[in-house]
């Protein structure tokens, strides 16, 4: 007997459209200490099954129509509501959502949190005892600086941080199954890298059976015993991971493969002209820090970034979440107003003339899609108004006419007519997406701006994003900024790659140079962390340790030496120039010179 | 017209979806059957009720005080007049005095605390200073002093009672306006350069109304207490206006050897108000998108 059994599960959802089945399994079965991954695309019903073995699953709508879930040979759905608060969850079934907001309790510091998790789990523990227990579990899990974390709230911590903090509350009381979903999705690539190496390092040490629900194909190749691959609620394949990963039986596994490789290679139709030029930029946020009663601290968002982008060129931009990036893009395009420094398009100074109004020219040819397309649409508007949005403005056109350009619109980005009457709610990320692409391109735009353009939606619609972008440029001759924490999706589109670093640039360049060599210790490990599809284990994937210093008291000398694996006690001291390898290419280090020596990377 | 029709539809769709959500909890699809049924006699009233003269003053003293009975299913009042019949009619008082009232709050409200939030700064300050005055005073307290100003009718009621409301709106919606123009859709209009009142009102009004359709029919309920409570006070509805408040006011000389006079308005009272918050209940949990799918 296996040491988790499900025998044919049956789910269903009823809703208003009917009943509808979700889940199918036939058999799934995990032996002890093994990890088992299971990859699909979003809507498949990963997350319904991870919710009916605990039984959290809300019914109604839900239905489990029939089927065992054996755990070690006990039947879970045979158990009380009670017996399952009592005795499974938490206890013998840990679960990590996707996300970790959700789980925590906003008002309920983390202190507050785990001391009552810890004393409801060891009955008797003091909550002297509980503390050092929460202390141990913290620094089990590697945060940095367990105690100034307990006091803080969910809110105050950073996404990779908040993750970590629901692992140690999973481990609190000593459960041997876990159940991951999707754990690193919208995390960048250097925490995903760094807490996939964290669960792989707990589960040797506690001998712990995981289910790891994921997306992405690579990541589970690298992570996993086993995979199955789910579609429409039935595991199409299974097997073991390198061998799914490497010799694909089925066609859809074949494409979730395939959609985690970089295939597209970026054109270069960048032209002599320079359509927009950054001079000197600075974003200060005056922000008051509510803990400790310090007012109007400036934080340095943007600090001092220049860079033209010549017509028809994509500009990529990377790095870590919060390192400026969208900050940056959002004071060129006015959302917020600049501390310092000037922006030129086409020429002509953009706050001078926004502040004269006559910004009209700028607004109408900068256009940009955001990273969240749950967010970016109206969801109480139809699709037609929602990208007929700046024809509006720009144009005033007749209701017939109107709809014509949209479907016009919505053709060119791969979405059919009838989408115009529909909400948005209506359809997948991708296809939100979409839209928001579409009414960016509405305007007739010269420069459309892309905010972690896939971030948020499937490994899957993120390559067929990706390449309707570039088909969209090249028919009409767009300039791009790409904005993305993930190298690789970077390297697919642009012509040139700015990698940023706490406000700074601290690698500029052309972009297969950067990819081939990359000068700065930041970018490498940018590079280094991103899962490769077809090496299995962990060892391929190298971490960046350590959070991003805060932006408000930013480390002295190089910004980065604090994570720097080859900081030196001159990085403390010294802020390192841009050192130039040629016109076009430059760092921000002290060793740059070294490292041009030696013909590549920093040793 | 048939981009018209084309547009209808979706609409349509959505408003079967909320229907099924709300179907199914029973006690919120047995509230709403049962508005429904109120507002239908209500509407229906100068022509359904037994005695439609017995709405004006009409007296038949030699009938008054008649237990309820066949003839009479909630019994006379003082004058002899069919207790039934104004109780039924009452209903038309009762629920247009309360749509009016939450209709004009709404139209003070709403606007203002949408403009409050979105734009902030002096004019949010200047807004919310002004709402806080009218909260300073607890509302059927400022109602009774405004209509005291007015001289008591049920026009001046209204008045008074809207007055009194709005601000409650203004604050609602402010909240939700303030976190609503952090959603990307706000930002993106911006950059589109779309114009700050259309902002406003087509992006950001549009997403704050969920919790004030979930406030305003609880607050259906309350106003409807509030003009009662007035009318009781004499400071509402006037005699013969058969009006639940005033109803139960003049009837309640004769309680208890005459309970139905009192009671029937009051059961009135009680059932549609009830009917009110569940409805409030349901539509928070029909407008939570938790329970939508995204
Ligand atoms: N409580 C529920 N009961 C039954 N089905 C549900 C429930 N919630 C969502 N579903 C449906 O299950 C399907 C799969 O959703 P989900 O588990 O979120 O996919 P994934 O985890 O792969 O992203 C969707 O079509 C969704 O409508
Ligand atoms: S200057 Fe020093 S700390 Fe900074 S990146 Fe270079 S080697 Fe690392
Ligand atoms: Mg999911």
């Amino acid at each position: 007997m296996a040491y988790f059994e499900i025998n044919h599960l049956l789910v269903k959802h009823k809703s208003f459209e009917g009943v509808k089945t979700v889940l199918d399994i036939d058999k799934l079965s995990l032996e002890k200490g093994e990890t088992y991954g299971l990859v699909g695309e979003s809507g498949q019903g990963k997350t319904v099954l991870a919710l009916t073995i605990l039984k959290l699953l809300q019914c109604p709508p839900g239905i489990i129509a029939q089927g065992e879930i054996l755990l070690e040979g006990e039947d879970l759905l045979k158990k009380t509501e009670k017996k399952m608060q009592a005795e499974i969850r938490g206890r013998r079934i840990a679960m990590i959502f996707q996300d970790p907001m959700s789980c925590l309790n906003p008002v309920f510091t983390i202190k507050d949190c785990m001391v009552d998790t810890l004393r409801q789990n060891h009955k008797g523990m003091s909550k002297k005892e509980a503390l050092a227990a929460a202390v141990d579990l913290l620094k089990e899990v590697k945060l940095a600086d367990p105690e100034s974390t307990l006091v803080k709230y969910p809110h105050q911590l950073s996404g990779g941080q908040r993750q970590r903090v629901i692992i140690a509350l999973a481990l609190c009381c000593g459960a041997d199954f876990l159940i991951a979903d999707e754990p690193t999705r919208n995390l960048d690539v250097t925490i995903q890298a760094s807490i996939l190496k964290l669960l792989r390092e707990l589960q040797k040490k506690h001998h712990m059976t995981v289910l790891f629900i994921a997306n992405n194909l690579s990541l589970v190749g690298a992570f996993c015993d086993r995979v199955g691959i789910l579609r429409g609620g039935k595991i199409i394949e299974e097997g073991p991971a390198d061998q799914v990963v490497s010799n694909p039986r089925e066609d859809y596994t074949r494409l979730l493969r395939e959609a985690c490789e970089t295939k597209l290679e970026p054109t270069n139709d960048s032209r002599e002209e320079i359509l927009l030029k950054v001079e000197h930029l600075k974003k200060y946020f005056d922000i008051n820090d509510e803990v400790k009663h310090i007012r109007h601290q400036s934080l340095k968002a943007v600090d001092d970034v220049s860079f033209d982008i010549h017509c028809g060129e994509v500009l990529g931009i990377v790095g870590e979440s919060g390192c400026g990036k969208s900050t940056l893009v959002n004071t060129i395009l006015d959302l917020f107003e600049p501390t310092e420094g000037k922006v030129y398009f086409e020429g002509k100074d953009v706050f001078q003339e926004l502040k004269a109004r006559q910004g009209n020219a700028f607004k109408k040819n900068v256009q940009i899609v955001f990273q969240d397309p749950y967010w970016s649409l109206n969801p109480r508007w139809l699709v037609k108004d929602i990208v007929a949005e700046p024809l509006d403005v720009y144009e005033k056109l007749g209701e017939a006419e109107r709809i014509r350009r949209v479907e016009e619109l919505l053709a060119m980005v791969g979405l059919p007519e009838d989408a115009c009457y529909k909400y948005p709610h209506e359809f997948s990320g991708g296809e939100r997406q979409r839209i928001a692409i579409a009414r960016s391109l509405a305007s007739n735009p010269k420069l459309v701006v892309l905010d972690e353009p896939t971030s948020s939606i499937d490994v899957f619609s993120q390559n067929q994003i990706l390449d309707l972008i570039k088909d969209l440029k090249k028919r009409f001759g767009l300039t791009n900024i790409l904005i993305s924490h993930d190298l690789a999706v970077v390297h697919e589109l642009s012509n040139r790659i700015a990698v940023m670093y706490l406000g700074k640039i601290v690698e500029f360049g052309p972009a297969e140079e950067i990819f081939e060599h990359p000068r700065h210790p930041y970018t490498q490990a940018l590079f280094d962390a991103i899962p490769r599809i077809g090496e299995t284990g962990m060892e391929g994937i190298r971490t960046l340790e350590g959070q991003i210093p805060s932006p408000i008291n930013p480390p002295s000398g190089c910004p980065f030496h604090t994570r720097c694996p080859m900081a030196t006690q001159r990085c403390k001291e010294e802020i390192p120039q841009e050192t130039y390898y040629n016109e076009r290419h430059y760092v921000r280090c002290l060793y740059a010179e070294q490292s041009n020596e030696n013909g590549g990377t920093i040793q | 017209m048939k981009n018209w029709m084309d547009s209808l539809k979706p609409k349509l769709r959505s408003m079967q979806e909320s229907f099924y959500l709300l179907a199914r909890n029973r006690l919120s699809l047995f509230a709403l059957i049962l508005l429904c049924v109120i507002v239908i006699l209500a509407l229906l009233a100068p022509w359904i009720v037994p005695y439609p003269q017995d709405i004006a003053d009409e007296a038949h003293i030699a009938d008054k005080f008649l237990a309820p009975s066949g003839a009479h299913w909630f019994g006379t009042d003082e004058l002899g007049r069919d207790v039934f019949s104004r109780v039924v009619y009452g209903g038309r008082v009762s629920l247009s005095t309360a749509i009016l009232t939450v209709g004009i709050s709404l139209l003070i409200g709403v606007p203002l605390g949408a403009i409050a939030g979105t734009i902030g700064g002096r004019v949010d300050n200047v807004i919310m200073r002004i709402t806080d005055i009218f909260l300073s005073f607890p509302p059927l307290l400022l109602a009774i002093s405004l209509v005291a100003i007015l001289g008591s009718s049920l026009t001046n009621a209204i008045l008074a009672i809207a007055i009194s409301w709005w601000p409650w709106y203004t604050r609602l919606v402010r909240g939700q306006a303030i976190s609503i123009k952090e959603r990307k859709f706000v930002q993106a209009a911006e950059t589109i350069g779309t114009g700050k009142l259309k902002i406003i009102f087509r992006h950001i009004v549009p997403n704050c109304i969920s919790p004030v359709i979930v406030q305003a029919s609880m607050d259906m309920g309350g106003v409807i207490l509030t003009v009662a409570s007035l009318s009781f006070l004499g400071l509402g509805a006037k005699a013969p206006t058969p009006e639940w408040g005033l109803m139960i006011s003049t009837g309640r000389t004769y309680f208890p050897d005459m309970w139905w006079c009192c009671i029937f308005p009051g059961l009135a009272i009680f059932i549609t108000v009830l009917c009110f918050n569940l409805l409030g209940d349901a539509a928070r949990e029909i407008l939570d998108p938790k329970t939508r799918k995204r």
